[in-house]
């Protein structure tokens, strides 16, 4: 007689289960695949991106780095008028600099318009933190650098101005 | 070839399915972290950030728009030079002599000049940049998990995983996000995240000749931001738009938005 068949296989409840397993193999697969890793691990990103972002290279050193060789200057510069400038607000980025100083050296812009980048006349300055020209009238045509030490701005104008000023 | 019968096929399908079960659950139950497939995170970093929470104050009354910051960001951060995107800008607002108001930002303020014509009633410069807000619009619409705030309070975008797909510049409130035009990703300021990781300052803190940005950690003694914050009445761009903004500025005229 056929009658009813009673093997484990037969049990719907084992075919349910067999459906539930692969469902779960397949999720579990795709997430495998599809989730990279260390993500999720501080949070819904992939933490080793912090790496990433916290070993890019460095273009403007340490401005203390400097000092170590070129510490006569930056003592001259911290006594005068442009205390507190770091090198490389005026030199631009040097990280590649120390390293191999005389293969690669930061630019040096001597022009009447670069000083003017921060003591030109332009509307919005405020002439209570920055003592300000205008670029027209102050000594045209003569080098700003002529007249003022870019590194201790009135060091060279000192008796001229009663040497008062550094 | 050989049929098999039912019976073979479902007791080798079981074994089957069960080798398969038993590895997944593996991988599931496991972090990925500490999985076969990758690397783990070479730092400790939730150790680190225990010890660090970053503080950013802009002093506007001090900046004199010389643009020294918005090269140095340039320079520091990959930004191609000769495009129309910045981590940080300089804006310079005019009012006229009628209460017209004016924002400009030539090459982000990396030079402002002269304005011809008429002198304004009142003109002075707002530097702006990513606020690293606590409670970020940008890393809520992400729909890849391409950008997220990390525990020491920086905002950052993943750029293997980030699609290009605009959202979080859209979704931001004050324009600090934009499309990197030679990797087509999202970028953005990070603070500089990988100078201050090194325990040095953010380029455009470093080079501003007046210090009209100040930086440091609030959880270190003797940091130049605290004290700051504790005297004076700071206040932060659009604090209405609920994103809780993580610059903080001094000395903000009203019109500022
Ligand atoms: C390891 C020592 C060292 C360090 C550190 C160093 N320099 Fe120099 N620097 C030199 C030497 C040596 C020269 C002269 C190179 C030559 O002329 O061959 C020089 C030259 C220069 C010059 C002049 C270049 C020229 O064309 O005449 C500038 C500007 C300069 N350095 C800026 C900097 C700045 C800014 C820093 C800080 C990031 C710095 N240096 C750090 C050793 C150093
Ligand atoms: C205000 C902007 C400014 C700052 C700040 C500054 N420099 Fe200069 N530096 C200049 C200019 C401009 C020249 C070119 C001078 C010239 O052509 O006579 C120059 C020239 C130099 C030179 C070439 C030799 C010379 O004397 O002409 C060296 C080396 C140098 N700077 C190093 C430094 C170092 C180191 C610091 C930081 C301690 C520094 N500078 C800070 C603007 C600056
Ligand atoms: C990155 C911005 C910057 C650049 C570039 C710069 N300076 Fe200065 N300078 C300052 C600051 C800041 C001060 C201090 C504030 C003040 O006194 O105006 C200052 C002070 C001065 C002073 C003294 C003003 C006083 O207080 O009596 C003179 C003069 C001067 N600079 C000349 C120059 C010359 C010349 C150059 C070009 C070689 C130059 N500066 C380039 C930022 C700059
Ligand atoms: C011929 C010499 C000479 C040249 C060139 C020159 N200066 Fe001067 N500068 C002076 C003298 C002298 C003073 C002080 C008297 C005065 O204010 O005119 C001065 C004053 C200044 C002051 C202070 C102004 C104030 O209100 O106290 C600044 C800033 C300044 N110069 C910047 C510059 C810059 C920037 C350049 C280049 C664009 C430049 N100077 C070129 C001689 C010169």
């Amino acid at each position: 007689m056929a009658g009813k068949k009673t093997g484990l296989s037969h049990q719907p409840v084992f075919r349910a289960g067999v459906v539930v397993v692969i469902i779960l193999t397949g999720f579990a697969l795709l997430r495998m695949i599809f989730v990279p890793p260390t993500f999720g691990v501080y949070g819904y990103y992939r933490a080793s991106n912090l790496d990433y972002w916290a070993t890019r290279p460095v273009a403007y050193a340490q401005g203390t780095q400097c000092d170590t060789c070129h510490g006569e200057r930056a003592g001259f510069v911290a006594a005068g008028g442009h205390a507190g400038l770091d090198c490389q607000s005026c030199h631009g980025p040097a990280a590649s600099h120390p390293d191999n100083p005389g293969a690669w050296q930061p630019t040096i812009n001597p022009d009447r318009e670069f000083c003017a980048r921060c003591h030109g006349q332009v509307e919005g300055r405020p002439d209570t933190v920055i003592k300000q020209i205008d670029l027209d009238q102050h000594n045209p045509g003569v080098s700003c650098v002529q007249c003022h030490d870019p590194h201790r701005p009135w060091t060279m104008l000192g008796t001229r101005l009663g040497g008062s000023k550094s | 070839m050989k049929a098999i019968d039912r019976r073979t096929f479902i007791s080798s399908g079981i074994k089957v399915l069960a080798t398969g079960l038993l590895s997944s659950l593996v991988t599931v139950v496991l972090p990925p972290a500490t999985g076969t497939a990758g690397g783990t995170a070479s730092r400790e970093w939730p150790k680190l950030w225990q010890q660090r929470e970053w503080g950013f104050v802009v002093d506007a009354r001090k900046c004199i728009g010389c643009g020294t910051c918005v090269w140095a960001c340039k320079r520091e951060n990959g930004v191609p030079m000769d495009r129309e995107v910045y981590r940080t800008w300089v804006e310079r607002y005019v009012i006229g002599p009628n209460d017209q108001l004016y924002i400009e930002s030539p090459q982000g303020g990396a030079s402002f000049d002269r304005i011809g014509g008429s002198v304004p009633e009142k003109s002075f410069f707002v530097p702006k940049l990513c606020n690293q807000c606590a409670d970020p619009p940008c890393v809520q619409v992400c729909p890849v998990g391409a950008t997220y705030r990390t525990g020491d309070g920086v905002v950052l975008v993943d750029r293997v995983r980030c699609v290009g797909c605009r959202y979080c510049i859209q979704a931001c409130p004050y324009g600090a996000r934009f499309l990197h035009p030679d990797l087509m990703v999202a970028d953005k300021c990070t603070w500089c995240y990988h100078r201050i990781s090194k325990g040095m300052l953010p380029a455009c803190v470093q080079v501003c000749p007046v210090g009209a940005r100040i930086f440091g950690n609030l959880k270190d003694k003797g940091n130049p931001v605290t004290p700051i914050m504790a005297r004076n009445q700071v206040q932060v761009l659009k604090p209405d738009m609920g994103t809780e903004p993580r610059v903080f500025y001094l000395g903000l005229d009203k019109v500022v938005r």
